[in-house]
C-alpha cells in the first residue's frame, strides 16, 4: 500500500497517482510514516501518545480529523482491485 | 524517552501560487498586550467578545494630529466626530484633550450638550435638523451648517420668530478629483450654488455667513483632494468677503483622512499606504497659506476628524469558538465576535492576530463569526497558525465606527473597557441583557394572556 | 573577496515573463567579474528558479501586500546569509513596498537605483494629463468621467475615436458617444470610478526600455518595433530602431522627468503630423530587455552600476536592425529543488 506516497523527514509529500504536492507538520509527518510502514489507522492513537507530549482524548480527536483529511485529500485512497 | 511537543497534525496542499506562504519569509505575527496589559486577563475578568480602547493612543493619535496642524496653521481647531464613536468615556477624553463636538443629528447635539459642552462647541451637520432641533442649535449659538435651501429658509423663519440674526454656515461639495464625490451633501461649489447660497443668506436680512464646510468624504487616501477642497474654500471666502463685505470666521475641511486600517480591495496594507497625517496637513494649510487671506482675517481652520484618530485605539478581543474544514478543503474557524459588533468587516481587512503562536504551519483560513448569516465574515482569507477552541485573537483597528453602527441582531453587544494611561482599566459600556432589548416592548394583555406552552 | 553580489525579483516566466530571468542574462554578460545572483522569487514553481546559469541561490519572498516590514525582515535575514550589495526590483507591483525600505535597506548596505515616487505617481492613467500640464511632455487628450451625462459633450472636444480606458486595465476603442456610454458603464461596474477616455492616434507604436540618471540625464535608450505580439499583445519578437526624432523625444521627456533607474515607454509616433505621444511609462524593465545587451547597450548592468554609484557615461543610441525573437522551452526540473522551495523558503545552486 501506499507506493505513490513519496513522504520526506521534513514533511514534504509527493502523491506519485495524483501528482499533487503537500506540507506537512511534524505530528502530521509522523502518522503519515506509521501508515506508509503498515501501521494500522486503530494503532495510531497509541503511536501518537507514546512519541508526542498529548493526552488521550485529544489524540483520538486529531488521529479522527487527520485520517478523514488524508482521505478526503485521495492521499489514502484505496486503488481499485 | 522525551516525548516531543506535541501540535495537531496537520496536511496542506500546495495550489497555484500559494505554497509560498508557507515560506520562511513569512512573518508569523502575534499580539498578547494591549498598552502592557495581557489580553488573556482581560478576557479572564470581562469575557469575549470585548471591545478594548486604549486611552494613551487617543491621547497621542490626537496630539499628534493638532500638532501636524497647529505647526503649520496659526489657528486650528479639533471637533471630535461623535457618529466614529460616542460612547462618552470616549468623548470626554477628545473633550479633555481640547476638541469640541461635531454632531449630525439632534440625538448626538444632545450627548454632546450633556457631557457640558456649550452650543457654540458644537458644529451641526447633516441633511436632516427637524426644526425643534435647528431652532435650539442657533438659539444656543451652535455651529449649524446647512445643507439645502429648504434648510436655509428654516432657519431664517427661525430668525423671524425668534427675533434674532444668527450666524450660519453652509455645507459645500465640490469636484476634488476624487471618487465616489460626495455631492449629496451641502451646495455645489462649481456650478456657483454655494456663492449664491452665500449671497442668498445675507440678503436675507436674518442671517449671515460665518464659515464654509466641506466633507469630502471618508477614507480619502489623497492629501491632493484636500489641497483643492481648501483652496476652493477660501476662493469662495474670498468671493463672499468681496461681495458683501464681510470675512468670515472659520473654514473647517471636515473629517475623511484616511486611518491605517486596509480597505478589502487595497493592495499594501494601511499602515503602508496611508499618508501620514502631516501630509494631509501640509496640503490643507498650505492651501489656505497661499489663499492669501489678510493677516487679520485668517480663518480657523476646523477639522472632524474621526476614524484617523481613533481606528487604532480600538481593538476587538474575540476566542475560537470552532475549528472546521469547508467543502472544497479550505480550513475555517468561528470565533464568537462577528460582523453584528465589527461591521466594519464589510469594507476593511482587519488585522487578525492570535494571541499566542504554538508553531506549526500557518494556513489560509476563513474567519467566520457566531452569526447563524451566511454573509458573517470577518475575514475571508488569513493564514494563522493551529489553534485550539477558546484560543483568544485581536481583532484591529477597529476603534472608528463599531461601536457606533454596532447591530443588536442575533446575539447581545458586548461589554467596552477603556485601558487608562496609567495601566487601569474600566468598564465603560455594560454588556447588554435581554432587559436592555426588551424593557421598550409593550405586549398588548390580549396577547400577554395566554403562555407558549397552553 | 566575495563576489559582488545582486538580487534580482520577478523569476515567472510564463508567457507573460517577468523581467528577472533576462535582467539576470543582462548582469551576468556585462559584469567582467563573475558575480553571485539571488533570485527573490514569489512562487516555488516560478521556472526562473530552475534555469540553469541564472540564479545561483533562490529565496522565496513575502508578497508584497504583506507590507514593508515584513519584506524588510526577509531580506534583513537572506542579508544575513548571503550579503547583498545591489537589489534589482523589477515588477510594478512591489516597487512601493521596496521604496518603503529604501532607507533601511541603505543602512544595511544594500542599493537600488529606482525611481522616486512621486515618479510612480505620474503614471496614474487618470493623471496622465499632468505629464503634459506640469511637465510638457505630450500625452493624447484624455479627460476623466464620473459621470455619463459626460459623454454627450465629448463631441466639443474629441474626433472620433476615442479609446475608453478603466484606470488599471481595459481599454476599448470607440467611434460614437453611443459606444463610449457602452463601455463606460462596463469599465464601471468592473473597475469602479474614473473611466478615462483618451484620444485614438492614428501612427506607429513603439517600446523603448530607457535608464535616467535622476537628474535629467539620459543614460541609455533602446526604442523597438514590436514585430511579433502575443494575444494580449505582448512583444514576442521585435527589432531596434534608430530615428533621431524619436530619439528626441525620448531624451527630452527623461530629462523633464527626471527620471531616476529604468524603465519602458510605449511610444506612438502619430501617422498624419509625425508628433510622438507618451502612451505609457512602466517604473521598470522590460520582459525584453535582454535585447539592450544585443544592441550593445546594456542597460541592466549599467543600472548595477549607477547602483553601486559608478559613473556611467551616456550611450549612444545603438544601431538599428538588432533582432529579438523570443521562445519558450520545457526544462525537467527536480522534485528535490522544488522541495527545498516549498519547505524551506531557499535553494542553493552553488553549493552543489
Ligand atoms: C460631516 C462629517 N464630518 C466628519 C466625519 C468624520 O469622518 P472620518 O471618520 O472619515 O474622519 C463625517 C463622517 O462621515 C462626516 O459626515
Amino acid at each position: 500500500m501506499y507506493e505513490n506516497l513519496a513522504l520526506s523527514e521534513n514533511g514534504f509529500l509527493f502523491d506519485g497517482r495524483t501528482g499533487a504536492t503537500y506540507s506537512l507538520n511534524k505530528s502530521g509527518t509522523f502518522l503519515l510514516k506509521q501508515l506508509i510502514e503498515g501501521a494500522r489507522p486503530e494503532a495510531l492513537k497509541e503511536k501518537l501518545i507514546e512519541s508526542f507530549d498529548v493526552d488521550e482524548a485529544t489524540a483520538a480527536r486529531d488521529v479522527e480529523q487527520f485520517l478523514f483529511r488524508l482521505k478526503d485529500l485521495r492521499v489514502t485512497e484505496e486503488d481499485e482491485a | 524517552m522525551t516525548k516531543q511537543a506535541y501540535e495537531k497534525p496537520t496536511i496542506i496542499k500546495h495550489t497555484g501560487g500559494l505554497a509560498n506562504k508557507f515560506g520562511r519569509g513569512i512573518s508569523r505575527r502575534t499580539l498578547s498586550r494591549i498598552d502592557g496589559i495581557p489580553v488573556t486577563s482581560l478576557i479572564e475578568e470581562h469575557g469575549s467578545p470585548l471591545f478594548v480602547f486604549s486611552e494613551h493612543r487617543i491621547r497621542q493619535r490626537y496630539r499628534e494630529a493638532y500638532r501636524a496642524f497647529s505647526l503649520r496653521y496659526p489657528k486650528v481647531q479639533f471637533s471630535w466626530s461623535y457618529k466614529t464613536n460616542y460612547l462618552d468615556a470616549i468623548c470626554r477624553i477628545y473633550h479633555d484633550e481640547g476638541s469640541w463636538a461635531e454632531v449630525v443629528s439632534e440625538m448626538e447635539y444632545e450627548m454632546a450638550r450633556r457631557l457640558g459642552i456649550p452650543g457654540d462647541k458644537i458644529l451641526f451637520n447633516g441633511p436632516y435638523k427637524p426644526k425643534p432641533a435647528l431652532a435650539r442649535a442657533l438659539d444656543e449659538g451652535a455651529k449649524v451648517h446647512l445643507d439645502h435651501y429648504e434648510e436655509l429658509y428654516q432657519a431664517e423663519q427661525i430668525a423671524k420668530e425668534h427675533g434674532k440674526k444668527y450666524p450660519v454656515s453652509i455645507r459645500v461639495n465640490m469636484d476634488t478629483g476624487i471618487h465616489p464625490r460626495w455631492d449629496r451633501f451641502g451646495f455645489n461649489y462649481d456650478n456657483g450654488e454655494a456663492l449664491d447660497a452665500a449671497l442668498r443668506l445675507h440678503t436675507g436680512g436674518h442671517l449671515y455667513l460665518d464659515g464654509l464646510h466641506c466633507h469630502i468624504g471618508t477614507f480619502i487616501l489623497e492629501p491632493d483632494a484636500y489641497r483643492q477642497a481648501a483652496s476652493k474654500l477660501a476662493a469662495l471666502a474670498k468671493e463672499v468677503r468681496n461681495k458683501t463685505g464681510m470675512p468670515i470666521s472659520y473654514i473647517d475641511v471636515g473629517g475623511g483622512f484616511a486611518s491605517r486600517s486596509t480597505l478589502h480591495e487595497q493592495y499594501a496594507p494601511g499602515t503602508d499606504s496611508s499618508p501620514p497625517i502631516d501630509d494631509y496637513a501640509e496640503a490643507v494649510t498650505s492651501a489656505l497659506l497661499e489663499a492669501g487671506f489678510g493677516a487679520d482675517e485668517m480663518p480657523t481652520l476646523m477639522l472632524e476628524t474621526g476614524r484617523a484618530l481613533i481606528d487604532d485605539a480600538g481593538f476587538m478581543l474575540t476566542r475560537v469558538v470552532g475549528n472546521k474544514r469547508l467543502a472544497d478543503g479550505r480550513r475555517a474557524m468561528v470565533i464568537d465576535a462577528g460582523v453584528n459588533v465589527l461591521f466594519t468587516s464589510f469594507w476593511y481587512r482587519h488585522d487578525v492576530l492570535p494571541v499566542i503562536d504554538r508553531g506549526g504551519m500557518l494556513e489560509e483560513t476563513v474567519v467566520y463569526g457566531p452569526l447563524c448569516m451566511n454573509i458573517d465574515i470577518v475575514r475571508p482569507s488569513v493564514h494563522l497558525p493551529p489553534l485550539e477552541v477558546d484560543d483568544a485573537l485581536v481583532i484591529r483597528p477597529v476603534g472608528a465606527y463599531n461601536v457606533t453602527q454596532w447591530m443588536q441582531f442575533i446575539r447581545l453587544r458586548p461589554k467596552v473597557v477603556l485601558i487608562g494611561t496609567e495601566g487601569q482599566v474600566d468598564l465603560i459600556r455594560e454588556a447588554e441583557t435581554v432587559d436592555t432589548i426588551k424593557h421598550l416592548e409593550k405586549t398588548p394583555p390580549r396577547l400577554s394572556a395566554r403562555s407558549a406552552d397552553e | 573577496m566575495r563576489p559582488l553580489t545582486i538580487a534580482v525579483t520577478g523569476l515567472n516566466a510564463t508567457d507573460n515573463p517577468a523581467p528577472g530571468v533576462p535582467v539576470i542574462r543582462s548582469i551576468r554578460a556585462g559584469s567582467p567579474e563573475p558575480c553571485r545572483i539571488i533570485g527573490l522569487a514569489y512562487d516555488p514553481l516560478d521556472p526562473g528558479n530552475y534555469m540553469e546559469g541564472i540564479a545561483d541561490d533562490i529565496y522565496l519572498m513575502p508578497y508584497p501586500s504583506q507590507g514593508a516590514q515584513v519584506l524588510l525582515e526577509r531580506i534583513a535575514h537572506i542579508h544575513g546569509q548571503t550579503p547583498i550589495d545591489v537589489i534589482l526590483p523589477t515588477l510594478d507591483s512591489e516597487l512601493p513596498t521596496y521604496l518603503k525600505i529604501q532607507g533601511d535597506l541603505r543602512d544595511l548596505g544594500v542599493r537600488m537605483f529606482v525611481p522616486h515616487e512621486s515618479q510612480l505617481r505620474l503614471r496614474s492613467k487618470a493623471k496622465f494629463n499632468e505629464l503634459k500640464d506640469n511637465l510638457g511632455i505630450e500625452v493624447p487628450k484624455s479627460i476623466t468621467l464620473t459621470e455619463s451625462s459626460q459623454i454627450p459633450k465629448l463631441d466639443d472636444d474629441f474626433r472620433f475615436p476615442v479609446m475608453v480606458k478603466g484606470q488599471f486595465y481595459d481599454a476599448y476603442i470607440a467611434y460614437s458617444p453611443m459606444e463610449v456610454e457602452g463601455h463606460f458603464q462596463r469599465i464601471r461596474s468592473k473597475w469602479g470610478l474614473p473611466v478615462i477616455v483618451q484620444q485614438f492616434i492614428t501612427g506607429e507604436e513603439y517600446d523603448v526600455v530607457a535608464v535616467g540618471d535622476g537628474r535629467g540625464g539620459l543614460v541609455g535608450a533602446v526604442p523597438m518595433r514590436k514585430m511579433q505580439l502575443t494575444d494580449k499583445g505582448k512583444a514576442w519578437g521585435g527589432i531596434t530602431i534608430n530615428d533621431p526624432g524619436l530619439n528626441r523625444f525620448i531624451e527630452d521627456a527623461m530629462s523633464k522627468l527626471a527620471w531616476q533607474g529604468p524603465c519602458e515607454l510605449e511610444i506612438m509616433r502619430e501617422q498624419t503630423t509625425g508628433k510622438h505621444y507618451m502612451l505609457e511609462i512602466n517604473p521598470r524593465f522590460p520582459a525584453w530587455v535582454f535585447l539592450s545587451v544585443g544592441a550593445g547597450r546594456n542597460l541592466p548592468w549599467a543600472t548595477v552600476e549607477l547602483a553601486l554609484g559608478r559613473d556611467v557615461a551616456p550611450m549612444e543610441p545603438a544601431a538599428p536592425g538588432v533582432l529579438f525573437l523570443r521562445h519558450s522551452f520545457d526544462q525537467i526540473c527536480t522534485l528535490a529543488d522544488y522541495e527545498a522551495l516549498t519547505t524551506a523558503g531557499e535553494l542553493h545552486r552553488t553549493n552543489k
